[in-house]
């Protein structure tokens, strides 16, 4: 017999062997350095960018654009050069929890489906592959951004409607307008006015309904039969374990969860009140049945909303994510569907979610040593004082909190970046919308005429300090400015090339964050979801641009304006002083001329963009007395441009800091001593 | 979170392991025990005159050689347990005509939980108390074939856990496993046909770390540097090269296309042979048998080496009938074996032990008949697939008590990319079955003790920690063996209980809803096990 001599390899096994470092046990990365205003963010579809573990490539179908495509995080990895030579500087990827798998031949690929909020998504890897990731990131200085959802989970129970205790796609009868008829039509004292107007808008489209998805019912979602209703209807989860469509998991012992408490599977920690159907005012809604509607509804497709004023609620969902800053080491989470959770516009001293949330990951950030985590969240919705609304500090019986640092600046997108841009409408909604989010020039009548309200919607104050885990930057000082994004068709899908390169001119000297979209620099051009999630690895056929492609036109204008954004600290850094704008549409001298200085210390750069499709001047119509745009510059200093890609073509300034710039049909020209 | 970095528990069965395991090193005379009055155990030789010890020594043999013969080239622990026959007179004899063989299992029992037991592992290979019924039906026909030669065909039926009294179902599926003709002579032989290929097991695991091949192929097997029977040492060199194409989405894929004409045909979309050639070289030395006419110590030592190559294909996804290449891929086993035994002598008494190293790379690290559970299309090759097996095992038979005992160490490293990953790390697991005698009619009380534990290199996805697996088993049992003394003795009949803890991390393994994953499980059954004539274990 020889087994004695196993017993040292035996031995060493059972020591050596399990050396692994639990992510939450490695060190967290400080960000003491970290300005957020330096950052350029890079939003990547983690299943669409590279495919670095085949492996993982559980079914796939590549061709199928709302399948799973089988980029991974190594992907990720991977391609960390080519980010690099990009210069990007956090990156920001898509949700990593792991989701229910597919419904109705849609596939979870982008991983807003919440099915274990704990549990990484495996299509992607593991949480070592996830925190390898962050660390190769911070390893070359890029910072990495989660993707979370609070709002609700994926399409994990239905509503049994009819108590058959299956899922049926449609009853007929039974629609709200059903509901409607019964409270509202025969006891009209019962229902107020938004509802009467819902049933009877309703009336026509609600006749049948799914119990995965039924419309909104403000009472909660009735269960019914031919004879009438049964109270509310009664939540089932499925228990479909081949498309994950399985309760959420109780958590790991580890996590301290009390066993005596519910969990995700609980139905009570839902709102149960079916589908949010009325999105917009339209004009026959109360603002209060619209906001009801959007913060209890459920999310579109089934997604189950969360009863986030529930305590439980609110501390599983705030330990949650606090585990992920830990185990991961996140710099920051931009937070989906923000405006589906409490209502801070009507009450803004009311802590609710957000005002616990948000404190609670600065904290939690703060005890890990990290500085500077940022939270911006996705206000879906143009209206900017609603989107402002969340980025609005509080008091109450407790004393401050705070909400977010920045949303994701979706009134730009309509008022600036489609309007201005892309449709040719006058560059002063640019001055309107930046002096509504930062309180200036309140009494502006042609803003206020526009819809601009007068401001500040953005917070004009820090919510913590940097060492506190928060970014010691005002909201208003850190919008995140954005093209496009997966939620969007491609800036290109109905854009030219030269609206793109204006559009990226304004993006990366403008104030705030730049936000790009992955494939902008690749000139991808899909329409709305899912043909705007490209896979990356797949090159642009259309133009004949390789995968990973370096040496295209659109790359290099994002690699370029990366690149002189770093090197001038004003276009990151620097105050913002207008210096043209234009109220008129149509043709004339100075069409679609913008003109604004950013300043700091050290620096200063002035930025004339041209929105038109004619050559312009920044100067008035002769008509209008042809006064030519004030600089702040010294008369008869001598401005070299420097947008890349341009003549380098010098100015002097002339008396009064004057200085007539002409510029090219939607070109930019970025102007510095 | 903590991580356990050392199990204590495994360091002290590991050190209990290494005590028990010394014990067969205890020189012979003092173990052998004086022979019971009703016993059958051979005698001690006396001091005769050195006519009657060469004449003994002589009988000795021939009747070692004669129950070789009866015995048939079975059998599990074989090389341990049964030494290279010598050639006989006629060894064709007893292959003529049609013979029946068989290899068996049959299991029943409780898990004292109202349910039926089921296997409980946390590494490749452990510990085979409770294991499912399994049957093999060996048939041959023998002929003769010139003057010394041997042709026979070959022809094994399995089935697998499919018992009727069992599970109700009037049905039972038989695998076809052996399908081969083999002409043998003297020192050679060739054959051709479905077949497999068995070395040496360790038995308590039901573990063959060496070779252990299952193909559709052709082999052949020359014996060199035996000139006479009474030569002591030679070499045997055997190679195989067998196919397979495994009804796996890896390997093949129909799918209906238009037919020309009407209607739908199918055809064979991805049809990728996987290739394994297998060759091994065997130096036997015997030992002379001492003074007292005792037998001495056997040794044997094998190299073996495989080579594993599949060719390129195209499968058609399902999901979205798009197509994905899978490019010719390739890896290589090198292994070795040093085997010592002494003869079981008439008092069939085997007392053997072998060491085993085996080292694959790229597809040889997976099974043949498994495809790679990592597979990266993407790849050319398998650059990362790895695995090391050292193993060890052994039995000491001696009159009143005998001990088997087995155990191997692993280190599996798959095909991806990922360097923390928990398909990748080490496992080991040892098992010791002393068995004392209670009745000169073959009724022995054991007692298997076994202990298995891995370690991953990745996190646990139920619990997104680490944790280190491990079950530690003890199951008393009374064995029966009707026809002998040894612990190879079969037919062997058990009555069996077993106790099985298993640690946070085994039960970390289970999906959250699986029943199984109970701290302590248990099994209290009786099981018969038995082999003749088989042709598949040598």
């Amino acid at each position: 017999m020889k087994l004695h001599a196993l017993l040292p390899l035996a031995v060493a096994a059972a020591c050596g062997a399990s050396d692994l470092e639990h992510p939450t046990d490695l060190p967290h990365r400080a960000n003491v350095d970290v300005d957020w205003r330096d950052q350029v963010i890079y939003q990547i579809v983690v299943d669409r960018f590279a495919n670095g573990d085949p492996t993982n490539d559980y079914n796939v179908a590549p061709s199928v654009p709302a399948r799973y495509h089988g980029g991974d995080w190594q992907g990720v990895i991977d391609q960390l050069d080519y980010l690099d030579e990009l210069g990007v500087t956090a990156l920001w990827i898509s949700p990593v929890v792991k989701n229910t798998e597919e419904d109705a031949g849609f596939a979870s690929y982008h991983g807003y489906w919440t099915q274990d909020f704990l549990r990484p998504n495996p299509h992607f890897g593991d949480l070592s592959k996830l925190r390898e990731l962050v660390d190769a990131a911070h390893a070359r200085g890029m910072l990495v951004i989660l993707d979370v959802v609070t709002n609700h989970i994926g399409q994990l129970f239905y509503y049994d409607i009819n108590g058959n205790g299956q899922p049926d796609d449609w009853l007929s009868g039974g629609g709200l307008s059903h509901t409607c008829v019964q409270l509202c039509s025969q006891r009209p004292t019962a229902c107020s006015p938004d509802e009467l107007t819902y049933c009877d808008k309703g009336k026509d489209y609600l006749e049948r309904i799914i119990e995965w998805d039924p419309e909104y019912d403000p009472r909660g979602v009735q269960g019914w039969t031919s004879l009438g209703f049964s109270g509310p209807a009664k939540v089932r989860f499925t228990d479909w374990p081949a498309t994950n469509r399985v309760p959420p998991p109780r958590p790991p012992s580890w996590f301290g969860w009390p066993d005596d408490k519910p969990w995700f599977e609980e139905p009570s920690w839902y709102h149960r009140k079916g589908r949010v159907y009325v999105w917009w005012h339209e004009g026959d809604y109360s603002r209060e049945f619209v906001r009801e509607q959007e913060t209890t509804g459920d999310f579109p497709g089934g997604l189950k909303d969360l009863d986030t004023d529930n305590p439980d609620v609110v501390e599983a969902l705030s330990r949650v994510f606090e585990y992920w800053i830990e185990a991961a080491d996140f710099d920051g989470f931009r937070i989906d569907t923000i405006k589906h959770i409490d209502r801070p516009e009507a009450a803004p001293n009311r802590r609710g979610f957000w005002g616990v949330f948000a404190d609670r990951m600065r904290a939690k950030a703060a005890a890990l040593g990290k500085h500077n985590f940022f939270l911006f969240g996705e206000a879906f919705d143009g209206d900017d004082a609603l989107i402002g609304a969340y980025t609005q500090g509080g008091v109450d019986g407790d004393g401050r909190f705070g909400r977010f640092d920045s949303v994701f600046y979706f009134s730009q997108k309509y008022r600036v970046i489609d309007a201005v841009f892309k449709q040719g409408q006058p560059t002063a909604n640019i001055e309107c919308l930046f002096n509504s989010r930062t309180g200036r020039n309140p009494g502006d009548a042609w803003c206020q005429g526009q819809g601009y309200p007068a401001g500040p919607t953005f917070g004009a104050t820090a919510h913590a300090a940097s060492d506190a885990g928060g970014i010691g930057l005002a909201p208003q000082q850190v919008p995140v400015n954005f093209l496009d994004n997966h939620d969007l068709p491609r800036f290109l899908f109905d854009a030219t090339a030269d609206q793109l390169r204006i559009s990226l001119a304004y993006l990366f000297t403008w104030d705030g964050i730049p936000c790009v979209y992955y494939g902008t620099e690749q000139a991808f051009a899909g329409g709305v979801d899912p043909a705007n999630r490209e896979d990356l690895w797949g090159g642009n056929p259309a133009l004949g641009y390789p995968p990973f492609d370096t040496g295209n036109p659109a790359f290099a204008q994002v690699r370029d304006l990366i690149a002189l954004r770093k090197q001038r600290e004003a276009l990151r850094r620097g105050d913002v002083r207008i210096t043209w704008s234009v109220r008129a549409a149509g043709p004339r001298r100075d069409a679609g001329i913008f003109g604004f200085e950013r300043a700091t210390a050290g620096d200063k750069v002035l930025v004339v963009l041209n929105a038109a499709t004619q050559t312009s001047e920044t100067c008035a119509p002769v008509a209008d007395g042809g006064a030519c745009m004030a600089t702040s510059f010294a008369p008869g200093t001598v401005l070299r441009d420097l947008a890349p890609g341009t003549d380098g073509a010098t100015f002097t300034v002339g008396a009064g800091g004057a200085l007539a710039v002409t510029v090219g049909p939607q070109r930019a020209r970025i102007l510095a001593p | 979170m903590v991580i356990a970095r050392c199990s204590l528990v495994a360091i002290g069965l590991a050190a209990l392991a290494h005590t028990a395991a010394a014990q067969p090193a205890t020189p012979p005379a003092p173990e052998e025990p004086a022979p019971p009055a009703d016993g059958p155990v051979a005698a001690e030789p006396l001091p005769l005159d050195p006519t009657l010890v060469e004449l003994s020594a002589r009988v000795q043999r021939l009747e070692g050689e004669l129950a070789a013969l009866r015995a048939a080239p079975r059998v599990e622990p074989a090389p341990a347990a049964t030494p290279p026959s010598a050639p006989a007179s006629d060894w064709r004899e007893p292959f003529l005509g049609f013979r029946f063989g068989s290899y068996g299992r049959v299991t029943a029992g409780t898990d004292l939980a109202g349910g039926k037991p089921q296997p409980i592992h946390v590494v490749a290979h452990g510990p085979r108390i409770v294991e499912p019924s399994y049957l093999e039906l060996d048939f041959s026909y023998g002929a003769r074939w010139g003057h010394s030669g041997l042709i026979r065909t070959i022809l094994t039926l399995a089935y697998d856990d499919q018992l009727f009294h069992d599970t109700g179902a009037f049905t039972a599926g038989p695998a076809l496993r052996n399908l081969y003709v083999i002409a043998e002579h003297d020192d050679h032989a060739v054959w051709v046909g479905s077949r497999m290929l068995r070395g040496d097991d360790l038995y308590l695991f039901d573990y063959w770390p060496l070779d252990d091949l299952n193909t559709v192929g052709a082999g052949g097997e020359l014996r060199l540097g035996r000139d006479g029977d009474d030569d002591r040492s030679w070499l045997d060199v055997a190679a195989h090269v067998g196919l397979n194409r495994l009804r796996d989405p890896f390997q093949y894929q129909e799918r209906a296309v238009a037919d020309p004409e009407l209607g739908a045909t199918t055809v064979v979309q991805l049809n990728r042979q996987r290739t394994i050639a297998s060759a091994r070289a065997a130096y036997t030395r015997l030992a002379e048998p001492d003074a007292g006419g005792r037998p001495g110590i056997n040794l044997r030592a094998t190299l073996y080496g495989e080579l594993h190559g599949i060719g390129a294909g195209t499968r058609r996804r399902t999901s979205d009938a798009t197509l994905e290449a899978l490019p010719r891929d390739w890896g290589t086993t090198l292994g070795a074996e040093l085997t010592a035994w002494r003869d079981p002598g008439d008092a069939d008494r085997t007392r053997a032990a072998s060491l085993f190293v085996k080292w694959s790379k790229g597809l040889a690290a997976f099974d043949e008949l498994a495809a790679p559970t990592s597979f990266d299309a993407e790849l050319r090759t398998f650059p990362k697939a790895s695995e090391l097996v050292i193993g060890a095992g052994g039995s000491w038979d001696a009159a009143r008590y005998h001990l088997v005992a087995a155990s191997y160490l692993r280190r599996f490293v798959d095909a991806d990319v990922n360097t923390r990953d928990r398909d990748d790390g080490w496992e080991y697991a040892v098992d010791l079955r002393p068995a004392v005698r209670l009745h000169h009619h073959g009724v022995y009380a054991a007692l298997d003790l076994g202990y298995e534990a891995r370690f991953p290199r990745g996190l646990q996805p139920t619990t997104q920690a680490a944790a280190d697996p491990a079950i530690v088993s003890a199951a008393p049992m009374l064995t029966f063996h009707p026809t002998g003394a040894s612990a190879w003795s079969r037919p062997e009949l058990r009555l069996v209980y077993r106790a099985a803890h298993q640690n946070d991390g085994a039960l970390a393994l289970y999906a959250p809803e699986d029943p199984r994953a109970r701290t302590w499980t248990h099994f209290l059954g009786v099981s018969a096990e038995w082999w003749f004539n088989s042709n598949s274990y040598r």
